[in-house]
């Protein structure tokens, strides 16, 4: 019964070896082939006489198969003992390649001195072509993200240009419309300020005739020289606060302690100026961004804070010129924070390379301000 | 540890003076070596190194420009000797890395005093009268090979590459692997290879070298090996009777010999 049932099964094994669903083949380490499966011998159409007759494995393969085992495969086989899942290319008797996917181990052979390489080869037909589509495909998503990141780099610069420009023309603007004040406050004071004393000269001239006028020609004239007064009186301040010449004659704390006075005396907050006695100049365009801010920061805390008091202080160092301006009020509403008067200040302040920043909170808001003044172009050097 | 050290992942043993310099084909790092290198441990200073993108080289170093030409590889192996202060050695190089050394020796002739040149080809491409062995269509299959076989390889080693791995099992398991490379580089690697034509620089070298060829080689047939020696002034051609391109992995023993056998007057010499 044991030998009966034995029979059979070596039958099996070699059946399994010669008909197995992969082809086997043996080899030295040189590549003779010592052995090989029917099912090899199918795929390839060679002939086991062929193959047996001192043919080498590395003959069996393609070019560029050849240059890869040499380089690739027979290495990793000395220095490992195996190669797993290596893609080659047989050719058939044919000529047509067979691509295959290989297994190699090397052992010692019973009963032989020498080592063999024993080989499984996998018909990798489809998985080829599968993997071709992936490296085609892999290949043309690169493709796209180096085409999409090219055009999102334009995007990036295009949009950069377009800051740029726009600050340029903010800067432009807020340039402009200094100018366009100081020459508005200029002609008020000197052309409408002129015709105005003129008036009141002339209305002065009607007074010292009065005795001729009845009492409601007297009353209209008394009436008329006191509203042409207030109006010379306001021109001023108009005119002051479009460009008060103390910024052009005796600089920006001069300017500052005159706007500060004029605006504790027009509304009911209490604005103190903290600035050394030693501030001295800056360039002409400095001081008026510098008032500007100062400005701008009151105004707004006259419109929103509901704060009673506010501080503003400047400092200076060898490198830096810093501004605070801080209330007591209910702080900034966030909407506020993003209005254009403060864009007008930051736009002003990073033209000179310097920052902006914004604390507010329940209990006020500080606005700080600091401009370097290392940075200054060297024809804008410090005044005296 | 300098930078050329660190990138060419360098590796300094043995117990003699003279320097004996291995550099690695292509396809490999310097593992393929260690079959060759306990013959030599007691009597000379080995130096071993990767090529940038080869073994535990610096892949950060890998620039693309730099290595378009052998020169930029010829550029690193000098460094190397420079920092660890090398003069008159003996390099020994294989396959790609024969024309690398060359190239050196040409750039600075003082560096070695011996060149062993295993499978050299100074150009794989055939070329009119020229056999180099290897076609163009060769070489596009080639590197299409490199595609289908690193396939797989580069999801599992990016992360190994990346030194980012989540998974050190992999990891430990690719530690015991040899030869693993970058896809990229390793394909760049094989152009710039089998594209290199150095012919006109076989004629610029004067000192003794020595072609091992092996009698069955498809990327270096001996036919190339009669060549070089015939361009190279003082060469010796060994015929060897291993086979195929890496006899110092399939023959280590008759390797081993015929290095041993050109350096025997220079062990006489310093004995004497």
């Amino acid at each position: 019964m044991t030998t009966s049932r034995r029979v059979p099964f070596e039958e099996d094994i070699r059946e399994l070896y010669d008909n197995a669903p992969c082809g086997y083949l043996s080899s030295f380490v040189d590549g003779t082939i010592l052995g090989v499966n029917q099912t090899f011998l199918n795929w390839t159409g060679h002939t086991r006489e062929v193959l047996l007759s001192g043919k080498r494995l590395q003959e069996l393969l393609t070019a560029p198969g050849q240059i890869f085992y040499e380089t690739q495969y027979a290495p990793l086989l000395q220095l490992q003992g195996f190669v797993k899942e290596v893609a080659l290319e047989i050719v058939r008797k044919t000529g047509d390649p067979l691509p295959v996917l290989v297994n190699s181990v090397r052992q010692q052979s019973r009963g032989n001195p020498s080592t063999v390489i024993r080989s499984t080869f996998f018909d990798a037909t489809e998985r080829r072509k599968y993997e071709r589509d992936l490296l085609t495909a892999r290949r043309n998503l690169e493709e796209q993200v180096l085409n999409r990141t090219a055009a999102l780099e334009r995007e990036v610069s295009e949009r950069r240009r377009a800051e740029s420009d726009l600050k340029e023309l903010t800067s432009k603007l807020l340039k402009l419309r200094d100018e366009e004040q100081r020459r508005l406050a200029r002609d008020l004071h000197d052309s409408v300020g002129q015709l105005l004393t003129a008036t009141i000269m002339n209305l002065d001239a009607i007074a010292r005739e009065s005795s001729n006028l009845n009492d409601r020609g007297k009353k209209c004239l008394t009436e008329a020289a006191e509203l042409v007064r207030e109006t010379v009186k306001e021109i001023r301040i108009v005119s002051y606060l479009l460009h008060p010449p103390q910024l052009d004659e005796s600089g920006l704390p001069s300017a500052l302690r005159w706007y500060l006075d004029g605006f504790s005396e027009r509304g009911d907050i209490s604005a103190e100026l903290v600035i050394s006695d030693e501030f001295g100049r800056l360039p002409q365009d400095l001081e008026t961004a510098l008032f500007r801010i100062v400005q701008e920061c009151l105004t707004n805390i006259h419109r929103h804070s509901g704060s009673k008091t506010a501080v503003v202080q400047l400092f200076r160092s060898s490198d830096e010129v810093h501004v605070e301006v801080r209330d007591f009020g209910k702080g900034m509403a966030r909407e506020l924070s993003h209005g254009v008067g403060l864009r007008g200040m930051k736009e002003r302040v990073e033209e000179f390379g310097g920052t902006l920043s914004i604390k507010s909170n329940s209990s006020g808001t500080v606005v700080t301000a600091k401009l370097p003044l290392a940075r200054l172009r060297p024809t804008a050097a410090v005044r005296a | 540890m300098s930078s050329a050290l660190k990138r060419n992942n360098v590796i300094v043993f043995g117990k003699g003076d003279i320097p004996l310099i291995f550099a690695h084909g292509y396809g490999c790092d310097q593992n393929m070596w260690r079959l060759i290198t306990p013959a030599f441990e007691s009597d000379y200073k080995l130096v071993l190194f990767d090529h940038v993108g080869a073994g535990n080289s610096d892949l950060s170093a890998f620039d693309r420009d730099k290595y378009a030409t052998l020169d930029g590889y010829a550029a690193d192996l000098l460094e190397i000797c420079s920092e660890l202060d090398l003069r008159n050695g003996i390099f020994i190089g294989h396959s790609v890395s024969a024309m690398i050394g060359i190239l050196a020796a040409i750039q600075q002739p003082g560096c070695f005093a011996r060149l062993v040149l295993i499978g050299p080809s100074p150009c794989y491409i055939n070329d009119g009268d020229y056999v180099g062995g290897v076609t163009r269509a060769d070489l596009a299959g080639l590197l299409e090979f490199l595609g289908s076989n690193y396939l797989g390889w580069s999801a599992t080693m990016a992360p190994v590459i990346m030194g980012k791995s989540d998974r050190p099992e992999l990891a430990r398991e690719l530690e015991n692997s040899f030869c693993r490379t970058d896809p990229e580089i390793a394909k760049h690697f094989a152009q710039v290879t089998f594209l290199s034509d150095n012919r006109a620089d076989l004629g610029k070298v004067s000192i003794p070298c020595v072609i091992l060829q092996c009698s069955v080689d498809a990327i270096a047939p001996p036919v190339v090996g009669e060549y070089v020696h015939r361009r190279l002034a003082n060469s010796t051609l060994v015929q060897m009777r291993a086979t195929g391109h890496c006899p110092h992995l399939s023959a280590p023993n008759e390797t081993v010999s015929c290095i041993k056998n050109f350096l025997k007057d220079i062990n006489s010499v310093e004995n004497s």
